[in-house]
C-alpha cells in the first residue's frame, strides 16, 4: 500500500491577484480536505509573493515565456504549490497533497510506506487542461472578463459557471502522478 | 538547538590557546579535579605591541563563522583562547574512588580518562554512551597549540639573564605539557622591545635559546622584528596561524589514529573498579564503537574534513540504533534517554555535514529519515508518536533544521529563490518530493509551529487526573504516568498543562516565538502575503494567552494594509477583521471596532445570523472604551458597503447658467442590517465649484420607506458660509437602506469658467458613542455612468469622468460687423472699411479695439473714431483704439483706412474687442474677428508696336544746314522715325469701371532719342465704361529721332500706360493705374521696307500701294524689287527692277492696284524685295490699314459704297 500525490486543491487567480475559482479535494486517508478552505486561500494568496518575484526576475533575464512556473514552494512535507501564468496574467495554482490518496493492496489497514515524489513538468499536463477550460469560459459570450478583473486593478467577482466548476472539479479528481511525464 | 549540551551541537575547529600577551583574570574555581597547571615566572607582555598581537588573534577567532566551506577557506581557522601567563589542562585520568583504593599493590587497576565510562566517577559508569564534557574537553580545554609569548629585552646587560630565564621557562612548559599526557603543540613568540637594533648578535641569541629548548626554528619559534608596523603586527599573527595549522591539524589526525587504533582492537577494556550500583551491565562492544565512530567524527570535524566527518557518524549511528545498542536499552532507563538523545545528536552532526558540502537535498532526506526511524523506535519501544512529547520533539526537529540552515548560509538564499534546487549528484528526472528542495529556515520554522500547534492539542487533552502535581498525586498515578506520556525533552504532563494556579508551559509564548522567527526569514523573502498569515496566527495566539495589546499592534496594521483587501480574499479579510474587532474589544480599541464593524456591513461577507448589523450598537455596552473614538475611513482602507458616484448632466456648461448634477449613494449592505442614517454628507470639489454639504433631516412622510431599489430626491440649495468657505447647503434624509442607491439631484449655478471635478464624499456620522467620518473618492469606473430621471428612468452617459464639468466663460454678446464691404478691392485705390461695433450686452459696455493686418507688405492703416476725431496712426500694421462706452443695444461705427498698394496681395485682418460691462468691471470679456482682405489688379493689357512711315523728309549727306543754337535745349538732327503703340487693356474686375483716360508716359530714353507720343484713341468726356472682361485698345503715335545724324546706335524707349479709371457710383475717386509696357526698340542702321496704302481719291476702287525703302547705313545697297500678279487684283508699276539707294536715303514705289473685289481683303500682295549683295529677302512692314499674314501682305479693299 502506497500513498500518492493528489490534487488537493486547484485555484484560479485572475490579474488582480484575486480569486477567481478555487475548488478543494479531499486527502486520505479521512477523504476530506487537508485543511480548511479559508487555510487554502490564504495558501493560494502566499503563492501571489512567488509569481510576482519570479516573474520579475524572469522580465529582467528574459526567460520563463511558457508560463509554467513549476514548483513555487513546498508550504511542508504533504503539500506543495504549482503555479502557472497564461500571457493575460490569470493565474493556476495547483496545490498537491503529496500523500493524497492511497492504492494499492489492503486499503485502510497497515501503515502507509512513503509517498513517491514527483518530476519536474509533472503538472503541465494539468495546467494545460485549466486553461484549455479558461479559454472555454472565455469563449462565453455572457462571460465578462473585465467584470472579473476590473482594469482599476482592485477586486473581482468570482467565476460562477457551472461547466467551469465541473471542468476543475474532473481536472482535480483524474490526475494521477506519472502521466504525460515519463 | 537548545536542550543539547552545546558542545555536542557546535561545529569543532582547532583550538589554540595564546598565553603570555597581558594578564587574564583566571577562574581556578570551576576546574575539574587533578587539573594540570601551566605557569610561568616571566611576566606577561604588557606592551603596545602586544595589545595589538593580542586584538588580531581575538579577531582570528573562527567560533562565530558560518558553518560552510566558504567561510572556513579564509583567514579564520582556530578557535582561539587567550590567557595570562597560567593555563591548567584537565586531568588526563581519572583518581581513584576512595572506596576502591588498592587492596592490593599487584593488582592496580587500570586508570582511565574521568570521562569514560570505565571510571567510576564518570557519569557515564558504567555502561553510559558518551557525554558533553568530552567534546568539551577537546574544543574548550586541551589545545592543539600553546603559544607562549615572551619579551625579548634588549638591554645588553640583561641579555644573559634574560635569555636564560626564558630557556627556564621554555623548558619548564615544555615538560608540564609532557608530563600531562596530552600532545599539545608548544609554540614560543618572541616580542624584540622597540630599541633594540637588527644584529648577528641577536641572531646568536636566538640560536641559542632554540639550542636550550629544543624548539623547530620553522614551525616553533617565532620572533618578530621591533619597531613593527600595524600591518606586519598582522601579518606576524597571520604567520604564525598559517604556519602551525597543519602541524595542529596532525594533532587531531593522531588523535584520530588513536581512537581508530582502540576501536580495530575491538576489546571492551575493563573498568577501573566493576560497578557496584544499579545494574552491572557494562557498555557493550557495539556501544563502544559507538563511542569511537562518534570521537573519529569529531576529529575529522577538528580537521575540517566533513566526508570522513560524514562516514564516521553514519557508521556509529547505524550502530547505535542497531539491535545492539538503543534497542538493548530498557525504556524506562535514563540510559534511553540519554541514547536517543546521542542519535540526535549524531543526525544533527551529519545534517551539518551534508550542509557543510552543499548536499541540500541529501540533508533534507537525512533529516526525514532520522524523524522516520526514531518515530519507527518510539512508535515500537517508547510510548508512541501520538504524545505531546513526540510533537515537542517534532517541533524541536523542524527547529534544529531551521537554525542548521541559518547557519551554513547558504550564498543562495541571499538572494531571491526560496528553494534550492537539487544538488548535482541528484540524477536529473529522478522523482522528488517537492519538501526535499531545501527550503529557506521560513518554511521551518513554519513547520515546527504546526508541531507545536499539535503539541498544545494533545497537552489540551491530557486528563486532569494526570495534571496533578507529583507531590499530591498518589503514587500509582505517578507511575501510569510515566508509562503513558514521553517527557523526552519535554516537560512532565503537570507542567505541560498545568492545573489552574500552577505555572506550566506557555504553548502560545512558545508558538509566537517559532512563528517570529519565521517572520524573520519570510521578511528577508519579501513574501508579503505568507508575512501576513503568520502574522494573523500570531495574533491569535496572543489572544488566546489574552495579550490583547499585543494582538491589536500586529492586527491593527494587518488589517490597514493587508493584500487581501486589495486582491479580493474576502473570507482572509474577514478573518483578519473578526480577529481585529475581538482583540479591539477586550483592549478598548473603539476606533477599530466601529471600522470593522463598518466594513462587515458588506454583503461580500458571510451572514453571520447572530451578528446585529447595526453601527449604532457597535460600542453599546462596553465598559473597557475610555474615549469617544473618532474614526476616518477611505474607500481604499475599507471594502466599504457605501458606494458612490457622482454625475454632471452634462460635461460643458456656462457661467451664470444651472447646471444639474446627482450623487447617487449605493448600499450594499447585508440584507439584514440595520439601515444606516448619516449625519452629513459633504461633497469636495476640485476647480471652480463650491463644495457641497447634505444634512440629515429625517424624512416627513414614511412614504419613501416603501420605494423601491433606487430612490431620486431633488435637494434645493442655499448657500452658507462653512469653515471661512462659501458652501452650498441641502437638507434631505441621509438614512441608506440595504441594497437602495439613493440618489440626490442638486441645481447649482456655475459662477467660475475653467474645470471642475468633483473629488470625494465624505459621511459623516456622529452618534453618542462614535464619531465616524467615510470619505469615497470618486473614480471614473468601468461601469458606464447613469443619469438617474424621475421614476428610475435612467440613461447612460458615455464621458471618460462624468464628475468633472468643464465650465464655459459666459459667451461675448457684443458684435463687429463690416458695413458696405465691396466685393473687391483693387490696387491703387485707398480702401476704406466701415467697421461696425454693436452692443448685444444687457449693460453698457467700455470697449477697446485692436485690430492687426498680416500679410506680405501690409500697409499702415488708419483707423477712425467718430465720437473722437482724432485718427489713429501707428507703425506696422497693429493698431488699437479705445472705442468708449457703447449703450446696450447701441452701436458704433469705425472708419478703417488702408492707403492704395501698388500690388495685389491677400491681407489678415482680425480685429479684437476687449470689453467689460459697467455692471461689471473686473471681467474681461473678448469678441474677436477675422476677414481676409483680397486687393487685385484692375487691367491688365498687352500691347502692339509697329512702324509708320515719317512723313518728314530725310535729311541728306550732302546738304548742309547750319545749325542754329537755340538756347540750351539739343536738337535733334537724326533720323526721324514714326510708331504706332497699340495697347489693349483688358478689366479684370468684378464689376463696371469707368476708365477716364489713357495715356502712354514715357519713362525713359536710350540710344541718343528724342520722342513723343500723340494719343489717337479718344476716350469720351464722361469716361467709357468697360465691363468686366472686356477688351479694349488705345492707339499712339510715338514719333522719335536720333539726335545725330551719325549716330547708328540701337535706341530704345520705356514707356508705361496709365488707366485712370473710378467705380461706376457717384462720387468715387479717380484711381490711376499704371502698366507697364515693354521696352520698346526704334531706330536700327538695318534698311527696311514699309508698305503704306492709300485709296485713290480719283478713280474709284484704285488702291496706291507705296513701298519705301530705307537706307539708313553707310553703305550703297542694291536691291531687286519683283511684283507678281494676283487674281484678286490687276496692277501697274514696274513689275521687275532694280533699286540702287545710296546711304541714308529712302525711295518709295508706288503701284497701283484695281482690285476686283470689293469688300475683302486682298493679296498677299507678292511684293518682293531682295538685297542684292546679301541674297536676303526684305520683310515688308505694313502700315495702317493693312494686315500680315504668313503668306504676305492683305490689303483692305473697302466695299462699293465707300469708295
Amino acid at each position: 500500500m502506497t500513498a500518492i500525490p493528489s490534487i488537493a486543491c486547484l485555484g484560479v487567480i485572475g490579474k488582480n491577484n484575486n480569486p477567481l475559482h478555487i475548488t478543494l479535494f479531499p486527502s486520505a486517508p479521512l477523504n476530506a480536505p487537508l485543511r480548511t478552505p479559508l487555510q487554502f486561500s490564504l495558501l493560494l494568496a502566499s503563492t501571489l509573493d512567488i509569481f510576482e518575484s519570479r516573474s520579475k526576475s524572469n522580465a529582467s533575464s528574459g526567460g520563463g515565456l511558457s508560463g509554467d512556473f513549476g514548483l513555487l514552494h513546498a508550504i511542508d512535507e504533504r503539500l506543495a504549490a504549482y503555479g502557472f501564468e497564461t500571457n493575460t496574467g490569470v493565474k493556476f495554482v495547483v496545490v498537491v497533497d503529496m500523500r493524497g490518496r492511497i492504492v494499492g493492496e489492503g486499503v485502510g489497514t497497515g501503515k502507509v510506506t512513503p509517498s513517491v515524489g514527483l518530476r519536474e513538468g509533472e503538472m503541465k499536463l494539468v495546467f494545460r487542461a485549466m486553461q484549455a477550460a479558461y479559454v472555454r469560459l472565455l469563449q462565453n459570450p455572457f462571460y465578462e472578463p473585465d467584470e472579473h478583473s476590473p482594469p482599476t486593478g482592485r477586486g473581482g467577482k468570482r467565476i460562477t459557471s457551472r461547466r467551469f466548476t465541473e471542468d476543475m472539479k474532473r481536472i482535480g479528481e483524474s490526475w494521477v502522478p506519472g502521466v504525460g511525464s515519463s | 538547538m537548545d536542550g543539547y549540551a552545546p558542545a555536542y551541537v557546535a561545529h569543532n575547529i582547532p583550538l589554540l590557546v595564546v598565553s603570555g600577551l597581558g594578564s587574564q583574570p583566571e577562574g581556578k574555581s570551576n576546574l575539574p579535579e587533578g587539573a594540570i597547571r601551566i605557569a610561568s615566572e616571566i611576566p606577561p607582555v604588557e606592551s603596545e605591541d602586544g595589545q595589538a598581537l593580542l586584538r588580531h588573534f581575538k579577531d582570528s577567532d573562527a567560533g562565530d563563522l558560518a558553518w560552510n566551506a566558504r567561510e572556513y577557506s579564509g583567514r579564520n581557522k582556530f578557535r582561539v583562547k587567550t590567557v595570562g601567563r597560567d593555563y591548567y589542562l584537565p586531568a588526563r585520568y581519572a583518581q581513584l574512588p576512595q572506596s576502591a583504593l588498592p587492596s592490593s599493590p599487584l593488582s592496580k587497576p587500570a586508570l582511565h580518562s574521568p570521562l569514560s565510562p570505565l571510571s567510576p566517577e564518570s557519569p557515564l559508569f558504567p555502561d553510559g554512551l558518551l557525554d558533553s564534557k568530552w567534546i568539551e574537553k577537546h574544543q574548550e580545554f586541551v589545545p592543539s597549540a600553546f603559544i607562549s609569548f615572551y619579551t625579548f629585552t634588549s638591554d645588553p646587560k640583561l641579555s644573559t639573564l634574560n635569555d636564560n630565564q626564558l630557556k627556564t621557562d621554555i623548558n619548564s612548559t615544555k615538560s608540564v605539557l609532557s608530563q600531562s599526557g596530552y600532545k599539545t603543540r608548544q609554540i614560543v613568540a618572541l616580542l624584540s622591545e622597540k630599541s633594540i637594533v637588527q644584529s648577528p648578535e641577536v641572531e646568536e641569541r636566538l640560536a641559542n635559546i632554540r639550542k636550550a629548548t629544543g624548539l623547530d626554528s620553522k614551525t616553533s619559534l617565532f620572533f618578530l622584528p621591533p619597531q613593527s608596523s600595524p600591518v606586519e603586527l598582522q601579518a606576524f599573527v597571520q604567520t604564525i596561524i598559517s604556519t602551525i595549522y597543519p602541524v595542529c591539524i596532525e594533532y587531531y589526525r593522531d588523535l584520530s589514529k588513536h581512537s581508530r587504533r582502540k576501536r580495530n582492537r575491538g576489546i571492551v577494556p575493563p573498568p577501573t573498579a566493576p560497578p557496584t550500583s544499579g545494574t552491572s551491565q557494562t557498555l557493550s562492544s557495539p556501544g563502544w564503537n559507538v563511542r569511537y565512530d562518534f570521537k573519529l567524527g569529531v576529529f575529522a570535524e577538528f580537521r575540517q574534513e566533513m566526508d570522513a566527518a560524514i562516514r564516521s557518524y553514519e557508521s556509529g549511528y547505524e550502530v547505535l540504533l542497531g539491535i545492539d545498542v538503543l534497542e538493548a536499552i530498557a525504556n524506562w532507563s535514563p540510559r534511553w534517554n540519554e541514547a536517543r538523545l546521542l542519535a540526535d545528536v549524531f543526525a544533527i552532526r551529519i545534517l551539518r555535514c551534508l550542509l557543510w558540502n552543499g548536499n541540500s537535498t541529501a540533508a533534507v532526506r537525512r533529516w526525514q529519515s532520522h524523524r522516520d526511524r526514531i518515530r519507527d523506535f518510539v512508535d515500537r519501544r517508547g510510548k508512541g508518536s501520538a504524545t505531546y512529547g513526540w510533537e515537542a520533539w517534532e517541533a524541536r526537529w523542524a527547529t534544529i533544521m531551521a537554525e542548521l540552515i541559518k547557519k551554513a548560509s547558504f550564498i543562495e538564499f541571499a538572494g531571491f529563490p526560496l528553494y534550492l534546487q537539487a544538488e548535482k549528484t541528484i540524477p536529473i528526472g529522478e522523482r522528488m518530493l517537492p519538501w526535499e528542495y531545501l527550503h529557506h529556515p521560513g518554511y521551518w520554522y513554519r513547520l515546527a509551529t504546526r508541531h507545536l500547534m499539535a503539541r498544545r492539542i494533545l497537552a489540551l487533552s491530557i486528563p486532569e487526573e494526570d495534571r496533578t502535581p507529583p507531590g499530591s498525586s498518589p503514587a500509582s498515578a505517578i507511575v501510569s504516568k510515566a508509562y503513558t506520556y514521553d517527557t523526552y525533552l519535554c516537560p512532565e504532563p503537570h507542567e505541560e498543562n498545568p492545573l489552574p494556579g500552577h505555572r506550566g508551559v506557555d504553548h502560545s509564548a512558545l508558538i509566537i516565538d517559532s512563528l517570529k522567527k519565521g517572520i524573520v526569514e519570510f521578511q528577508q523573502k519579501n513574501q508579503s502575503r505568507f508575512l501576513q498569515e503568520l502574522q494573523l496566527l500570531a495574533a491569535n495566539e496572543n489572544m488566546k494567552r489574552e495579550a490583547w495589546d499585543e494582538a491589536l499592534r500586529i492586527l491593527r496594521p494587518l488589517w490597514q494594509k493587508m493584500s487581501y483587501r486589495r486582491e479580493g480574499w474576502w473570507n482572509a479579510v474577514e478573518e483578519i477583521s473578526w480577529a481585529l474587532r475581538k482583540a479591539a474589544v477586550q483592549a478598548g480599541d473603539g476606533g477599530s471596532i466601529v471600522a470593522v464593524d463598518w466594513e462587515m456591513m458588506n454583503k461580500n461577507f458571510t451572514h453571520h445570523p447572530n451578528w446585529h448589523y447595526d453601527l449604532t450598537k457597535s460600542l453599546q455596552g462596553l465598559e473597557t472604551i475610555k474615549t469617544k473614538p473618532t474614526v476616518v475611513l477611505h474607500e481604499k482602507d475599507v471594502n466599504s458597503f457605501i458606494s458612490t458616484t457622482y454625475t454632471f448632466e452634462f460635461s460643458e456648461g456656462k457661467v451664470g447658467e444651472l447646471c444639474s448634477s446627482q450623487l447617487s449613494v449605493k448600499s450594499s449592505a447585508m440584507p439584514i442590517a440595520v439601515p444606516v442614517t448619516m449625519t452629513e454628507v459633504r461633497l469636495n470639489f476640485e476647480g471652480s465649484l463650491k463644495p457641497l454639504v447634505l444634512r440629515h433631516q429625517p424624512a416627513t412622510d414614511e412614504r419613501i420607506e416603501n420605494v423601491g431599489s433606487t430612490s431620486l430626491t431633488k435637494v434645493p440649495l442655499s448657500e452658507i458660509i462653512q469653515d471661512g468657505k462659501a458652501s452650498l447647503l441641502g437638507e434631505t434624509s441621509l438614512t441608506f437602506r440595504p441594497g437602495q442607491t439613493t440618489v440626490f439631484e442638486f441645481s447649482t449655478a456655475l459662477r467660475e469658467a475653467g474645470e471642475g471635478t468633483a473629488v470625494s464624499a465624505t459621511f459623516i456620522m456622529n452618534t453618542d458613542l462614535f464619531d465616524l467620518e467615510y470619505t469615497h473618492k470618486f473614480e471614473p469606473t468601468t461601469a458606464p455612468d447613469v443619469w438617474w430621471g424621475a421614476s428610475s428612468v435612467k440613461k447612460r452617459i458615455v464621458r471618460l469622468n462624468s464628475a468633472a464639468i468643464t465650465v464655459l466663460p459666459k459667451p461675448p454678446k457684443l458684435e463687429l460687423r463690416f458695413l458696405g464691404l465691396r466685393e473687391q478691392y483693387y490696387t491703387n485705390e485707398e480702401i476704406i472699411l466701415q467697421l461696425e461695433v454693436i452692443n448685444g450686452e444687457d449693460a453698457d459696455a467700455i470697449v477697446h479695439l485692436d485690430i492687426r493686418i498680416l500679410g506680405d507688405g501690409a500697409p499702415p492703416a488708419e483707423l477712425k473714431v467718430p465720437a473722437s476725431n482724432d485718427t489713429e496712426r501707428e507703425n506696422g500694421s497693429d493698431l488699437g483704439t479705445s472705442i468708449g462706452t457703447i449703450a446696450s443695444a447701441g452701436s458704433t461705427t469705425i472708419e478703417v483706412s488702408i492707403p492704395s498698394v501698388d500690388l495685389p496681395a491677400v491681407y489678415d485682418i482680425s480685429m479684437k474687442a476687449t470689453y467689460s460691462l459697467v455692471s461689471d468691471l473686473e471681467t474681461p470679456i473678448y469678441r474677436s474677428m477675422a476677414m481676409q482682405l483680397e486687393v487685385t489688379s484692375p487691367f491688365e493689357a498687352n500691347y502692339d508696336f509697329s512702324p509708320r512711315i515719317h512723313a518728314d523728309i530725310w535729311p541728306s549727306l550732302f546738304t548742309h544746314v547750319e545749325r542754329e543754337d537755340v538756347g540750351t535745349e539739343v536738337q535733334a538732327h537724326g533720323l526721324a522715325q514714326k510708331w504706332c503703340l497699340t495697347a489693349r487693356y483688358a478689366s479684370f474686375a468684378a464689376e463696371d469701371l469707368i476708365v477716364e483716360d489713357v495715356d502712354v508716359q514715357i519713362l525713359g530714353m536710350n540710344g541718343g532719342i528724342q520722342s513723343y507720343t500723340n494719343k489717337l484713341t479718344t476716350i469720351p468726356e464722361d469716361g467709357l465704361k468697360v465691363p468686366p472682361k472686356s477688351l479694349e485698345e488705345a492707339q499712339f503715335e510715338v514719333f522719335t529721332q536720333k539726335i545725330s545724324l551719325d549716330d547708328r546706335g540701337t535706341a530704345t524707349l520705356d514707356v508705361s500706360l496709365a488707366i485712370k479709371w473710378r467705380r461706376e457710383q457717384e462720387g468715387t475717386a479717380v484711381n490711376t493705374t499704371i502698366l507697364g509696357v515693354p521696352r520698346l526698340l526704334v531706330a536700327s542702321t538695318e534698311p527696311r521696307v514699309l508698305a503704306a496704302v492709300s485709296y485713290s481719291t480719283k478713280i474709284p476702287s484704285m488702291i496706291h500701294f507705296d513701298v519705301t525703302t530705307e537706307n539708313p547705313s553707310n553703305h550703297f545697297l542694291t536691291f531687286g524689287i519683283t511684283m507678281e500678279p494676283s487674281e484678286k487684283f490687276a496692277f501697274s508699276g514696274v513689275k521687275q527692277s532694280t533699286l540702287q539707294l545710296v546711304p541714308l536715303s529712302r525711295k518709295t514705289m508706288r503701284f497701283r492696284l484695281l482690285p476686283s473685289v470689293r469688300g475683302e481683303w486682298i493679296g498677299p500682295v507678292h511684293c518682293v524685295i531682295r538685297d542684292r549683295y546679301f541674297q536676303k529677302v526684305l520683310k515688308i512692314a505694313p502700315t495702317e490699314g493693312m494686315r500680315v499674314d504668313k503668306e504676305g501682305i492683305l490689303i483692305w479693299v473697302p466695299p462699293e459704297d465707300d469708295f
